[in-house]
């Protein structure tokens, strides 16, 4: 579904990321993982458009989209959950969430889907009428996934959905990522905390210093000694 | 009898500034796009309707729409270049876009340059000449016409995709939101009304000229915006009423007038920054606990 091919980006003049080739199945969950500042969230930003690659090429679904917008692409059904939450803090959690299905015109699927949302996290049904900006941390970004989750997206990219996370609610994310995979979403997921994401993961890459340095099932990465010392903490 | 024309004039004035701070609304309070060259665009609603009635012959009535029309094209082209930039990079173009407006106004004789235009036409309604007071009333009608179309858009999808983009561009953009289209849309319709309450204010004056439309006056409208509360409904009716009429009620104490007023706008933004109508303002209660209610409607909508 996201075929990427020796991917170089550059912020001004130095290089963030260098020749990085991966792939994302239909229906695979694929986590990317990798120390702070290796270059994850400029892989993803430039998935979703708010990059310009200065090298390779970003196909979805089979077509180059390294030139268009990020609406464009977002029609063609590629959603991002940003890093840090980013609700818009102002507007009640229903408008955040009507603002995920903007694009959408099936409204008895919106409405489907905001039931769903709701189903997910029910504490967001009792808030509905709140503005964003008073709920905790966790339900922001449970708020953060629901409104990508109306958007009905079929490549979802998620942003350090852990970060700044109680345990507690660490768990409770990844397992509604884990629910939007099982049905059937198509997953790329970049973290931090590589434990938890090899957990749920299908497949994974890792990360360091703008380059790949390797790749193999979850299983694989888990078991891997390198790994086990630099990522998951021995 | 002069008093009264005084009141008449100044009422005027103030409605005037309520269609140009509520456009400016659009554009810094919902979309959160700074522009302090505001008054550019009233210029160029003015200038427009002026030419297009002593030059070209037109009626008042034709006029008016044709300036609202010319206004939003010369906001759309303007805005497709300014809006590449943002935050403070922007305010500093839509400054510069008043001072080349001006200008323009100022050097060429189409413009009638320093001396400005004048014989403009009050307008003529079923045979009568409209004099100033007969005027106010069609002035308080389009006012009214005016809050009514924002109420529809602060409450609006448009609305609502417009505030997303204030409140956090790159989510929005996540979102499959068209970011630089709603910038634009929202410019040209804060831009449109400018050029509303410029036809407006030429056919009341009956003479213009480029200072009118000077910087300061985008100032001062966006004063009235931020005072009042950007990004509400009737903040910058609020703020247009308060700073529209302060300077004339503040007249009994003559040389330091300005020294008063400016000395309150400073108090207001350090105690109650988001406005008069503002979030946490004594004066919001009502206005919240509306918007509250509204939203609250919306919700059981689903």
């Amino acid at each position: 579904m996201l075929d990427i091919e020796n991917l170089t980006v550059h912020y001004g003049h130095s290089v963030a990321v260098s020749g990085v080739s991966l792939t994302v199945g239909e229906g695979e969950l694929v986590t990317l993982v990798g120390a702070n500042g290796a270059g994850k969230t400029t892989i993803l930003r430039t998935v979703m458009g708010l990059h310009r690659p200065t090298q390779g090429s970003i196909r979805y679904q089979g077509r180059d989209v390294a030139g268009l917008r990020p609406w464009v692409r977002s029609r063609m059904g590629v959603v991002m959950i940003p890093e840090g939450r980013r609700i818009f803090p102002e507007l009640t959690v229903l408008e955040n969430l009507r603002i995920g299905a903007y694009a959408r015109t099936d409204r008895d699927g919106v409405a489907a889907d905001l039931e769903k949302a709701y189903a997910m996290f029910p504490i967001l049904r009792e808030r509905a009428g709140q503005i964003g900006r008073t709920l905790s941390g966790g339900q922001q970004q449970m708020l953060a996934i629901a409104r990508a989750l109306v958007a009905r997206p079929k490549l979802l990219l998620v942003d350090e959905i852990s970060l700044g996370l109680a345990p507690i609610l660490v768990d409770e994310v990844f397992r509604a990522v884990e629910t939007l995979h099982r049905e059937g979403v198509t997953i790329f997921l970049v973290e931090q905390n590589a434990r938890k994401a090899l957990e749920i993961a299908d497949r994974g890459y890792v990360l360091s210093s703008g380059r790949l340095v390797l790749e193999g099932t979850a299983a694989e990465l888990r078991a891997n000694p390198e790994v086990k010392k630099s990522y998951l903490g021995g | 009898m002069i008093s009264s024309l005084y009141l008449v004039t100044v009422v005027t004035m103030t409605c005037i500034y309520i269609i140009l701070a509520s456009g400016l609304n659009i554009i810094t309070g919902y979309a959160g796009q700074p522009n302090l060259g505001h008054a550019a665009f009233f210029g160029i609603g003015a200038y427009a309707s002026a030419l297009l009635t002593t030059k070209a012959g037109l009626s008042f009535w034709a006029a008016l729409p044709l300036a609202i029309l010319i206004t939003a094209v010369v906001g759309l082209a303007l805005g497709v270049i300014s809006l590449r930039v943002r935050d403070d990079f922007l305010a500093i173009t839509t400054i510069g876009v008043n001072f080349v407006v001006v200008s323009v106004f100022l050097y060429f004789t189409f413009f009638g340059r320093a001396l400005g235009l004048g014989g403009i036409p009050r307008p003529t309604l079923f045979g009568y000449n409209l004099q100033k007071p007969q005027y106010l009333v069609l002035v308080l009608a389009v006012v009214a016409l005016v809050m009514a179309l924002c109420w529809v858009f602060s409450r609006s999808r448009l609305g609502l995709m417009v505030t997303a983009v204030r409140e956090d561009e790159i989510a929005a953009r996540c979102l499959g939101l068209d970011v630089t289209r709603l910038k634009i849309i929202a410019f040209v319709l804060g831009t449109s009304l400018a050029g509303l309450a410029g036809s407006l204010y030429a056919h009341f004056m009956t003479f213009i000229s480029p200072y009118d439309f000077a910087f300061p006056v985008s100032i001062t409208i966006m004063c009235m915006v931020v005072l009042g509360g950007a990004g509400t409904l009737w903040g910058p009716v609020v703020g247009a009423v308060v700073l529209a009429s302060a300077p004339e009620l503040l007249r009994f104490i003559q040389d330091y007038r300005m020294l008063v007023y400016g000395s309150l706008l400073v108090l207001l933004m350090l105690f109650q920054p988001s406005g008069l109508l503002g979030m946490g303002s004594a004066f919001a209660g009502r206005e919240l606990r509306l918007a509250a209610r509204a939203r609250g409607r919306v919700n059981q909508g689903g």
